[in-house]
């Protein structure tokens, strides 16, 4: 009966193809949609994950990474002083004004790095070697919207707070949300970089010792120094988090995607109702012939299943294909496809079309003689 | 074939690629390793510090005594210097000049001491003679006053014999002129007596003058004299000399620049680095869990493997504002530290003063 | 052949040659349309013996269509004795009716209902697929069948393709794959032509009917008449009239 099921759902291509493309279309939206607001959000976090440390400690007021709350140069001993922690290097992250050779202002994320470690380095570097970064006045510039500063070559130079920085590097480092250039230099050049503070230093990377767990590490910092400590993700979520609460983007492209998620899932129900119905009086033939009401359910269950994952399978590929040559997410489309994804419209897609389909079955399964006979 | 292709190939393709785009852009850690090992402490219980290396010595800012141009550099970074050695020189041309004029004032006030000198020796002689005199007018007078006692005598006897009628009143009207005469050259005698005594005492008073006159230059010369020894003590201090033993760790003057009394930088450190110490800085918050004799390690600064022992020397008993070491001496954080101070001999590898190191204090 | 146990035969009577193949007695049948009881049947008795062709003819909304759904075992009666080859239909649960159906019962639409996507040989091995029987071997059975109505130069032929009395071969041949002992058929010939209809009813005569099995057409197409050995007329769900066929054609 399996045959006679799929040859019933393909015999009718036109059918056939506005199922599966209805299908394809509101999945692909599904993807696209959820893609752009997992990589919006995603994008927010970004400044953490390219600095990347096992422990991050922040004062504790910090609502997101893209805040300046300083510490004192004092913290960074008392850190190194908690029992379980392998080492500390301080960090600085700030916005501040490049002037370009043309004149013009240019704002940047400046990271400060501990020069003798190195710890919070780009994560790779395109030109140039990282050891250049303790050369005077060096810094790296991150690819990503570097052209912002006029796509700058090894060797140029521009003005940071009236004092000279010179290019030694291009490092690979992903978009953020602020979408301004990346500017990686040492700790103690940095806060020259930017008019004086008080507080010199706003982050203290770390890490745990071998034996000691994170989290424990993370609960003696803050309990012995006062201060707030996160692991990656935690700081990852924190700043997501805030976006999330203090943003557009939950509720414009939530809703967006609410939206497509909705009316995709009605428009699937409805196509697969239609066709459902459509082919009742065939299915009522069968069941006056003798198919028992399993195999009926079984038949146009096989169907939409088979739809739900043909439709599935190319709309999920439209929808990554949209990324990829959106740049892989690397350009200026934030593309984000987490699995979650995946699966959550995997699930939802084969429930509408398994539920939408069961639901015009059943006049058939009563089998009235209007529809056996009369079609 | 087109309907199989769109059922079969199509669907798994998109799949796959949809998994192949999920598991390729799926958030990796970015995280870079540290180029170099970040200071790391085998004391579980610990507390963290910040050092800087200095002379055991502590470090000397051999600074002028007075401001001025420097002239010569009698030394150079690592030279091993003694007690007394000479360092710099401050420009001593003017104090030279100056040194020379008091030598010649002295000179002077000398010509003025034996002039007076000479004065002196004049009104004795002076005195002398008039005593001479002196002398010889009362040898007059007593020899005239011999003659009038004699002449008187003739008076009385002749008035006698007269009275008696034994001579004639012309005998006794000459032996009265006689009288007479004596008297006057007596008075006569006695008058230039009293000149001679005048003149020696006038010459008396000359010598006192002349003598006052003397000590007054011998007293000039003595003020000259001393003011030429504080000429020459300050031109010794224009040469700058080490005030003990050790190495020259900086220096920070050039012949021809001109130092002032307080230069921002010292013109030149020393330092005795047979021994160094650590001046470590501990957070105020920590101070409580400082004891004496707490065991250390303190590694470079950027260079976590080169570690060494050290070995407690004292802590300083005054709570201090901390300095930002970031080249920028302005106090800007309102954080007081604890200094404890730790001794190490140098090790192996170099180790310069005014080195950062980060240190581990045992707490356990 | 598959033949599955529930078509036994429970009365001596029913299972002889020449017995009864359907025998409805007091079979009352009424739809609830909420308060209000429309009856349908009304006190029907109606007997159609083994190697006959009966046809029930009446006015539209007399009851035919029900009838015959009763005598298939799609619809449930409210009371009345329904026995078709010995078989209690009426006291059949329901997954033993949609067995019974698909061992007993071969049916005949007016609009054919063959599946437009499957060609004429696989519309037609559905019931043996139904039951059960391999692709291969039912399609092999499906063409056979196809050949006897004649059908076997269409064999490949999508059901659009054919025309109205072909489709209905293809709809006798899948009526009959199965070798059911009773043929349903709600008006065969109301969308064909006459001269096809006559064809078509030729073919009931010829190739369906045989001694162990019994035909019941539902039409009102006089056209047709002639080819039913009995004509049983209903009239406001009763049965007024049943009587042999004068006009049959031998």
């Amino acid at each position: 009966m399996w045959r006679i099921g799929l040859k019933m759902l393909m015999g009718d291509r036109a059918k056939y193809l506005t199922l599966v493309g209805g299908v394809s279309v509101v999945v692909f939206l599904f993807i696209q949609q959820g893609s752009v607001f997992c990589g919006l959000i995603g994008r927010t976090a970004k400044p953490v994950e390219a600095i990347g440390a096992p422990i991050w400690v922040v004062d504790r007021n910090l609502q997101v990474v893209d805040e300046f709350k300083g510490l004192l140069d004092t913290d960074l001993l008392r850190v190194r002083s908690v029992e379980g922690v392998k080492w500390a290097v301080p960090l600085f992250i700030r916005q501040a004004q490049v002037r370009l050779p043309s004149g013009k202002f240019q704002a940047v994320r400046l990271v400060g790095i501990d020069g003798a470690t190195l710890v919070g380095r780009p994560p790779r570097l395109l030109e140039g070697r990282i050891e250049d970064l303790n050369a005077p006045d060096a810094v790296i510039v991150g690819r990503a919207e570097m052209e912002r500063l006029g796509s700058p070559q090894i060797g140029d130079t521009f003005e940071i707070n009236d004092r000279r920085a010179r290019v030694v590097g291009i490092a690979d480092v992903p978009r953020d949300f602020l979408s301004n250039p990346y500017l990686y230099t040492t700790f103690e050049r940095a806060v020259q970089y930017v008019p004086r503070e008080r507080k010199l230093m706003n982050y203290i990377l770390a890490a745990p010792k071998e034996g000691y767990a994170a989290q424990q590490v993370i609960a003696d910092i803050e309990r012995v120094t006062g201060l707030a400590a996160y692991d990656e993700d935690g700081m990852r979520w924190l700043t997501m988090n805030y976006y999330l609460r203090n943003t557009g983007i939950p509720v414009n492209i939530g809703i967006s995607v609410a939206l497509v998620f909705l009316v995709g899932m009605a428009i699937i129900g409805q196509t697969f109702y239609a066709f459902a119905l459509q082919n009742e009086k065939y299915f009522g033939a069968l069941k006056a012939m003798g198919a028992g009401s399993l195999t009926l359910v079984g038949m146009i269950m096989l169907q939409s299943v088979i739809i739900g994952l043909i439709g599935y399978g190319i709309g999920v590929g439209g929808g990554a294909l949209i990324g990829y040559l959106g740049g892989q997410g690397k350009g200026k489309l934030a593309f984000y496809t987490p699995y979650q994804l995946l699966v959550i419209s995997f699930i939802a897609t084969m429930l509408i079309c398994v539920l939408s389909s069961l639901l015009s079955i059943q006049r058939v399964l009563r089998l009235e003689p209007a529809v056996v006979f009369r079609g | 074939m087109i309907k199989k292709a769109l059922s079969i190939f199509l669907p798994i393709l998109g799949l796959s690629f949809a998994i192949w785009w999920v598991i390729t852009t799926a958030r990796q850690p970015m995280a870079a390793p540290p180029v170099s090992p970040p200071a790391e402490s085998r004391f579980d219980r610990r507390i963290a510090g910040a050092g800087i290396v200095e002379a055991a010595t502590r470090n000397i800012n051999v600074a002028p005594p007075l401001p001025g141009l420097v002239t010569a550099v009698f030394v150079r970074e690592n030279d091993l210097v003694r007690a007394g050695d000479r360092l710099y020189q401050i420009d001593d041309r003017e104090q030279r000049a100056r040194l020379a004029s008091a030598d010649a004032s002295i000179a002077r006030a000398e010509a003025s001491v034996a002039t007076a000198r000479a004065d002196v020796a004049n009104a004795q002689e002076a005195i002398r003679a008039a005593q001479a005199n002196l002398k010889s007018a009362r040898a007059n007078v007593a020899a005239l006053e011999a003659q009038l006692a004699d002449a008187e005598q003739i008076v009385t006897r002749n008035e006698r014999l007269f009275a008696a009628g034994d001579i004639a009143e012309r005998a006794l009207i000459s032996s009265r002129a006689a009288r007479d005469a004596a008297q006057a050259r007596v008075a006569q005698a006695q008058a230039q007596a009293q000149a001679a005594q005048a003149q020696a005492t006038q010459a008396e008073a000359q010598a006192r003058t002349a003598e006052a006159r003397l000590q007054e230059a011998e007293a000039q010369v003595g003020v000259l004299r001393a003011q030429r020894a504080e000429l020459a003590v300050t031109l010794s201090r224009l040469t700058v000399t080490a005030p003990q033993g050790g190495k020259v760790l900086q220096v920070n003057t050039r012949v021809g620049e001109t130092l002032s009394m307080t230069p921002a930088t010292p013109p030149v450190l020393l330092g005795d680095t047979e021994y160094l110490q650590l001046r470590v800085d501990v957070d105020e918050i920590n101070a409580p869990r400082i004891k004496p004799n707490l065991k250390a390690t303190a590694s470079l600064k950027g260079d976590a493997t080169k570690t060494v022992e050290l070995e407690f020397a004292r802590i300083d008993p005054y709570i201090l504002p901390k300095r930002s070491l970031t080249g920028d001496n302005a106090e800007r954080v309102d954080v007081r530290v604890l200094q404890v101070i730790y001794r190490f001999s140098p090790p192996a590898f170099p180790v310069y003063v005014g080195q950062q190191m980060d240190v581990f204090i045992d707490a356990e | 052949m598959v033949k599955p146990s529930l078509a036994v035969a429970t009365s001596p009577a029913a299972a002889a040659p020449g017995g009864l193949a359907v025998s409805l007695q007091g079979v009352n049948k009424s739809f609830g349309m909420g308060n209000t009881y429309l009856p349908v049947l009304k006190d029907i008795n109606l007997d159609v013996r083994r190697g006959e062709l009966m046809l029930l003819v009446g006015p539209s909304g007399c009851g035919k269509t029900t009838l015959l759904s009763v005598m298939a075992g799609i619809l449930d009666v409210d009371n009345g004795v329904v026995d078709v080859f010995g078989a209690r239909v009426d006291k059949l649960s329901q997954s033993k009716k949609t067995r019974f159906r698909q061992a007993n019962i071969g049916f005949i639409f007016q609009q054919f209902n063959l599946i437009p996507t499957l060609t004429a040989t696989e519309n037609v091995a559905v019931p043996l697929i139904i039951a059960g029987q391999p692709y291969r071997a039912a399609l092999e059975r499906a063409r056979h069948y196809l050949s006897l109505v004649g059908l076997g130069e269409r064999l490949e032929h999508f059901p659009p393709q054919l025309s109205g009395g072909q489709q209905q071969r293809v709809a006798i041949a899948r009526a009959l794959v199965a070798e059911p002992r009773l043929v349903v058929c709600d008006e065969p010939t109301a969308a064909l032509d006459s001269s096809t209809g006559q064809l078509v009813m030729e073919m009931f005569r010829n190739v369906a009917l045989s001694a162990e099995r019994a035909i019941v057409v539902v039409t009102h197409d006089n056209r047709i008449f002639s080819y039913g050995d009995r004509i049983a007329e209903m009239l406001d769900g009763r049965i007024v009239d049943i009587h042999d066929n004068p006009d049959r054609v031998k």
